[in-house]
């Protein structure tokens, strides 16, 4: 994971397969409730574009997309959006209860609060997971006379100053 | 693709095998590798056993964890040489035994491989068409159902993410 | 029963590496192999020979799906137990790196004898 990333194959290769990749986690997020996937599978695909770009582009160009101060304000939304889903049982009777119609069978919007549920917990897997490869990205450990420090670049701006 | 008993036992030592060299090769790199090897050919045997959901999921999770260990290793180049000491041998004999006394216990309430007794399940199966015209039945059931158990999950990975960065940060110390 | 006894064999493969090898590496990917096993043990547990997956489709008529599909349940519970176990390898990985700033190696027995 340095800077600089890979070889311009690669940088080609991956910016045209990157917005497949963010396609299939949508649409594995957005049917989840009709077919195989769910906010748990979506989540995880959209991390691995994610680290795609990360390991092809280096740190600087990601984070000028996804900040990380953003993703980790994701991440808390995510999870107390799905506590307020949670909460709006209390409408009706009691915790988790699924209030909301559950329209046809096989359609998009079905099944009541699942599709509500499913949106949130895979915005807080995606960013949640991407905050933590980041994080583990953006520690590096450098020699000096002492030994091996610890040191942790924000963004390539920072780490010439 | 139908499930016969014969592939999936040859699935399961190949698997097996991907485990043990993973635990015994010298080299840290070759190690981490092995296991995304048993990792992938486990998403295999869980598309056979009837569970793509989750076969989606282990392929995605099994590749990150890869980057993320072998991003970790990246810093030491010198081999795994440390042997085992006759210590952790014993430790491990006394554990196994004590676990294979609880297992030969299990293995007279456990039921043949492929005929189970699907109790809490087949109300969900049921149901999930039916009341809430959800047809994927993991689905209705992680997030409906079951839903405090991902609430507690949610927590969980929250928790984690936390140390990992605090455990990561550079502000703050005041021991240098 | 074989299936059964080959889960056992990869559960001991990864607790011989959490409590025989000496570096923290070894030790994290014993720690998943134990993750590995006791999922797959979980799907082995609901698996019915000639199941297909919980998932109704259109063609297909309630009485064959609720006699054919298999249990949902530990699904569901591996489900949120294998994005669990990538948050935790991610922790751990985190704690590696803290611990080789401060000691420069891997190897737990050096770790220790530069601790006093």
């Amino acid at each position: 994971m340095n800077d600089k990333g890979m070889s311009e194959i690669v940088k080609g290769i991956s910016r045209i397969v990157f917005p497949f990749i963010l396609l299939y986690g949508l649409s594995l997020i957005l049917y989840g409730h009709i077919t195989p996937g769910g906010g748990f599978s979506g989540g995880v695909v959209i991390t691995g574009g994610f680290v795609l770009l990360l390991l092809a582009f280096g740190k600087g160009y990601v984070f000028r997309i996804l900040p990380v101060n953003i993703a980790k304000a994701l991440d808390s939304a995510g999870a107390l959006g799905f506590l307020a889903i949670a909460l709006l049982g209390f409408l009706s009777s009691s915790f988790f209860y699924n209030l909301l119609p559950k329209g046809y069978i096989f359609h998009l919007w079905s099944a009541g609060t699942i599709i509500l549920s499913n949106i949130m917990i895979g915005l807080k897997i995606a960013s949640g997971l991407f905050v933590a490869i980041a994080v583990l990205s953006m520690a590096r450990l450098i020699h000096t006379k002492e030994g091996i420090k610890y040191k942790q670049s924000r963004t390539t701006e920072e780490e010439d100053q | 693709m139908t499930l016969n008993l014969p592939l999936l036992v040859v699935l399961m030592l190949l698997m097996t095998g991907g485990c043990v060299i993973s635990i015994t090769a010298r080299s840290l790199t070759s190690s981490v590798v092995s296991m995304g090897t048993a990792g992938l050919i486990l998403s295999i045997l869980f598309l056979l056993l009837g569970a793509p959901d989750i076969a989606i999921v282990q392929v995605f999770v099994e590749i990150v964890a890869l980057i993320v260990l072998l991003s970790t290793i990246r810093r030491e180049t010198r081999a795994d040489m440390s042997s085992s000491g006759l210590y952790g041998v014993l430790t491990l004999i006394i554990f196994a035994l004590f676990l294979f006394v609880f297992m030969l216990h299990g293995s007279e309430i456990v039921r043949p491989f492929g005929q189970p007794v699907i109790k809490m399940g087949a109300e969900y199966i049921k149901a999930s068409p039916v009341l809430l015209k959800a047809p994927n039945t993991v689905t209705a059931t992680v997030l409906d159902f079951r839903g405090y158990d991902t609430l507690g999950e949610a927590t969980v990975i929250f928790t984690a993410i936390a140390g990992v960065i605090v455990l990561l940060r550079i502000k703050g110390r005041k021991d240098e | 029963m074989i299936v059964y006894i080959i889960v056992a064999l990869m559960f001991f493969t990864g607790l011989y590496g959490i409590i025989a090898k000496k570096n923290i590496i070894k030790i994290i990917v014993g720690i998943n192999i134990v993750g590995y096993a006791s999922n797959l043990l979980f799907i082995l547990l609901g698996y019915k020979w000639g199941g297909i997956a919980p998932i109704i489709t259109e063609d297909m008529t309630a009485v064959y799906f609720i006699e054919k599909a298999v249990d949902p349940l530990p699904q569901a519970l591996v489900l949120t137990s294998i994005v669990i176990d990538l948050a935790f390898v991610a922790f751990l990985a985190a704690l590696a790196i803290r611990l080789f700033e401060r000691y420069g190696t891997f190897d737990m027995d050096k770790i220790r004898r530069l601790k006093g």
